[in-house]
């Protein structure tokens, strides 16, 4: 059985790559590949020209797995000192590492806690800081926010936005489509083993195609309705399909019939409607 | 002077792994082993005991099954698993996206479990010693460090090729020597002594602690072939983890 199949992507320096898919689609074997844990049976995999575990065993990579499999006996300090020795911190720069990445992931109070008495959010926060550890030019997060609780969350898209640079190249797998299009420029959607597309997520709303939109409006419902024929009514919101221009037309003439719009949003993202048409079975 | 290289300089840490891995059994089978000299000592008081006759006798057979027992099980247990444990737990996925290269930490892992574990045994002798009666300790080292490099290079082997090694390396273990010890005795078929004498070389490792422990020298070819054949397996063993997915 092939996990994946005649897949072909590349991500450049200074992009964040998202790659999406439902479980079971192949995700985890491309980072596997990717990483150099696994070869392809046929094809090529390289990171900077270098085959995957080359790379890896030259350069190290930022990698958070899917699930945290360190051995739980292992305190949290411990694990990051270990971590970080394998990964070339110098022992003078050691302990402020450790307490840098610690700070960065608000486990502080967890620091001299064995893994096994940590909460899945928690564990999920000391794989995060041990793939901050060092500064490496390719970052592999796999499922990064499984477990984490909303703050966390958030904070996590903060420091996925900090840890772009122009030389860094991130690559972000999950099946959290929000998460992948807010992080990501473009997002590759895998699934049984194929790659069914490549959105580019900052350019995707402008595209041209119509998408269905949600406008609020304090007045002037009837005026904005008429400006958008065969849209419909839902709960006092106005719901209709048109593209990015014809939405601002239509918005730009309502208002100058007095309507005063309070909010427009995407029924669905971009990349909700990608997803769907392509992993449709 | 430059900073060692991270492996380098993750050395103390699989000390300490080693150490951990191997203190509680072997003090178990230290502990087990023991006991009868305990009993012998309870029995008839010390005195009587570091006194030439029967009641020493007892006590140096005592030592030597301990030292058996600690000397197979312990090797067994300190450097089994190293391979397949990391691999079937996924904790190489921490460790491999370092930059570190998988068949020199294992190695590393491999010479530092091994010497730590001969050293280790240094303590049964040397207990013994300050107890009892003076016994060598450098013939327990030597068949110590032969012991854990002949099993150890079986281990990494087995755990190189396969997630349940423990189990494959006993059953190689007891064909191995129940083949060999009939092939001593000359009770096989030529076609058979020849398959057994190519199964890894338990009986010589045997053969050459018994001659160490007994003061005598060890023969040469048992002692040649017993190394040579480890650092086949080791070799074979690393040459499998640098070239099969790490991810199986």
């Amino acid at each position: 059985m092939r996990a994946v199949d005649d897949v072909s992507f590349a991500v450049a320096p200074g992009e964040v790559l998202g790659i999406a898919g439902p479980n079971g689609a192949g995700k985890s074997t491309l980072i596997a590949m990717l990483l150099g844990f696994l070869s392809p049976d046929t094809g090529e995999v390289s990171v900077d020209g270098l085959r995957p575990r080359d790379y890896v065993q030259r350069s190290g990579v930022a990698y958070l797995p899917e699930l945290m499999t360190l051995p739980l006996t292992w305190r949290t300090d411990e694990a990051l000192d270990r971590l970080a020795t394998l990964a070339g911190v110098p022992r003078a720069e050691r302990m402020v590492t450790r307490e840098r990445v610690i700070e960065a992931v608000g486990i502080g109070e967890h620091r001299h806690k064995r893994l096994k008495a940590l909460s899945k959010g928690n564990l999920q926060r000391v794989g995060l800081a041990q793939a901050l550890l060092m500064e490496r030019r390719v970052v592999v997060f796999d499922e990064p926010t499984h477990g984490l609780d909303p703050v966390w969350t958030t904070r996590f898209r903060d420091i996925v936005a900090s840890l772009r640079r122009s030389d860094r190249a991130i690559v972000i797998a999950s099946h959290n489509l929000d998460e992948l299009e807010r992080l990501s420029d473009r997002v590759a959607i895998i699934d049984r083993g194929h790659i069914q597309r490549i959105v580019a997520v900052r350019d995707a709303v402008g595209d041209g195609a119509p998408r269905r939109w949600h406008v609020r409006v304090a007045a002037g419902f009837d005026a904005l309705a008429t400006e958008f024929p065969g849209s419909k009514s839902v709960s006092g919101v106005l719901e209709c399909t048109v593209d990015v221009a014809e939405l601002n037309r239509g918005l730009g003439a309502a208002i100058a019939q007095g309507a005063l719009i309070t909010s427009v949003t995407p029924a669905e993202s971009s990349l909700e409607q990608a997803f769907r048409t392509a992993v449709a079975r | 002077m430059s900073a060692p290289s991270p492996l380098l300089a993750y050395a103390p840490w699989q000390a300490r792994y080693a150490l951990l891995r191997a203190a509680a059994p072997l003090g178990l089978f230290m502990l087990l082993g023991g006991i009868p000299l305990w009993g012998i000592i309870s029995g008839v008081g010390l005195e009587a005991v570091r006194q030439p006759g029967e009641a020493q006798s007892a006590a140096m057979l005592a030592y030597g099954q301990m030292m058996t027992l600690s000397m197979t099980l312990g090797a067994l247990i300190s450097v089994s698993g190293l391979v397949a444990l990391d691999r079937e737990r996924q904790y190489f996925r921490f460790l491999f996206s370092q930059p570190v290269v998988p068949w020199q930490y294992y190695l590393q892992q491999f010479v530092i479990s091994a010497v730590l574990f001969a050293a280790a045994m240094a303590l049964i002798p040397m207990g013994f010693g300050m107890l009892v009666i003076d016994v060598p300790v450098l013939p327990v080292v030597q068949s110590a460090f032969l012991y854990v490099v002949l099993f150890g290079s079986l281990a990494l082997l087995c755990g190189a090729l396969l997630n349940k090694d423990g189990l494959v390396f006993i059953a190689v273990l007891i064909f191995a020597v129940t083949l060999q010890q009939a092939e001593a005795a000359g009770a096989l078929p030529g076609w058979l002594a020849a398959f057994a004498n190519a199964l890894p070389p338990f009986v010589a490792a045997q053969d050459v602690r018994a001659q160490w422990l007994a003061g005598q020298a060890a023969e040469t070819g048992a002692l040649i072939r017993v190394l040579l054949y480890s650092l086949g397996m080791l070799a074979a063993a690393l040459f499998i983890v640098r070239r099969a997915p790490l991810a199986r």
